[in-house]
């Protein structure tokens, strides 16, 4: 199964994006604007890896956002960036480990 | 702040927390010496780039956290109502306790928007977020020690007249030369924020270590200080500032 689609269906979340490294999309599910949600993505990729190659803290493996209202997980992997949205007051930290655990398989 | 941030380097896996703001420039920090600070300017540009770009999606960010190979970066909005943004930033390796720094880290913020308000609600001209904490003593260890911060104390009071300067250790040679590097430093501080102040102080201790500022030695002052600005707008727009000045 296309990891997409198993990522797609963590429950808690509202919506997942698939782009390449570019920021181009790929695939999107959920009610969101996917192809400015893939091109934030790979620009606060492209930005937090500057940061952590000044730091010396090695590649970007994900970025997790929260706020009151949403939280999302960035997911970096060679060739491509997956990111999952869940709404406020979802258990995260579940959301965050099975994505991790999908995308490691 | 310098208490505050210590608390936080003190941190198992902690190897630096900074505050920087809106535009990136490092307000305060403390860190391994080898996290210097035109090291961490630079992560902080990085830092506020991508922060801008998550902004898009999410206007009202706390916290982002990114997790490398060989550590992390945990980042918190110091949201203060409607006041100019910071941020502070953790820069940890593998050995931090996640829920363990989270707690500090909360409870740094929350000092840090005590701080920065009363600051921001300081009369006007005595308010200016001191300068950074200076680079101290070399490592004991190869791995690298935190150093004690110092704040250099200046004010913009320290630049606001020809006989007012004595403190800052930054006199000109005589009182018209003093007001070109007052002038000289508020130029700089249109792009750079406080830290000009810092910025020029350090460049004359470097070119004239030995004798004080005088305003035929401005050209050499300027092509120093124009190091700090990277956009050629503003190195532009410093050089016609200060060119009025001078004349």
């Amino acid at each position: 199964m296309n990891p997409f689609d198993v990522v797609s269906k963590i429950p808690g979340i509202v919506a997942a994006i698939l782009s390449d490294e570019s920021g181009n999309l790929l695939e999107s599910v959920g009610n969101i604007d996917g192809e400015s949600a893939a091109a934030v993505n790979a620009f606060a990729r492209e930005s937090f890896g500057k940061a952590g190659d000044i730091l010396g803290l090695g590649s970007l493996d994900r970025v997790v956002i929260a706020s009151p209202t949403r939280s999302a997980i960035v997911a970096v992997r060679p060739g491509y960036v997956m990111s999952v949205f869940a709404d406020a007051g979802k258990p995260f930290s579940t959301v965050e480990k099975k994505l991790t655990e999908i995308l490691s398989r | 702040m310098d208490a505050i941030l210590k608390t936080l380097s003190d941190l198992e896996g902690v190897n630096g927390a900074v505050v920087t703001d809106a535009r990136g420039q490092v307000v305060a920090y403390r860190a391994h010496a080898v996290y210097d600070l035109p090291l961490l300017q630079q992560v902080g540009h990085a830092t506020v780039t991508a922060i801008d770009s998550i902004k898009l999606l999410h206007e009202d960010w706390e916290s982002i956290s990114a997790q490398f190979s060989e550590g992390k970066l945990l980042i918190r909005n110091i949201a203060r109502g409607k006041g100019p943004e910071y941020t502070l930033s953790v820069i940890a390796d593998a050995r931090l306790n996640v829920s363990f720094a989270g707690v500090a880290i909360r409870v740094a913020v929350g000092k840090l928007k005590t701080v920065l308000e009363a600051e921001a609600a300081a009369p006007l001209g005595m308010a200016v977020r001191p300068p950074i904490a200076a680079p101290a003593a070399a490592a004991p260890s190869g791995r690298g020690s935190i150093p004690d911060g110092v704040t250099n104390g200046l004010s913009w009071s320290e630049f606001g007249g020809s006989s007012g300067m004595s403190a800052s250790g930054m006199n000109g040679v005589d009182a018209a030369s003093s007001v070109v590097l007052a002038g000289c430093t508020k130029a700089l501080a249109r792009s750079v924020g406080p830290m000009a102040k810092r910025y020029v102080k350090e460049a004359v201790s470097m070119l004239w270590p030995d004798r004080p500022f005088s305003r035929d030695q401005l050209p050499v002052l300027v092509a120093e200080l124009e190091k700090y600005l990277a956009n050629p707008e503003d190195a532009s727009q410093f050089r016609k500032t200060v060119a009025k000045i001078s004349v």
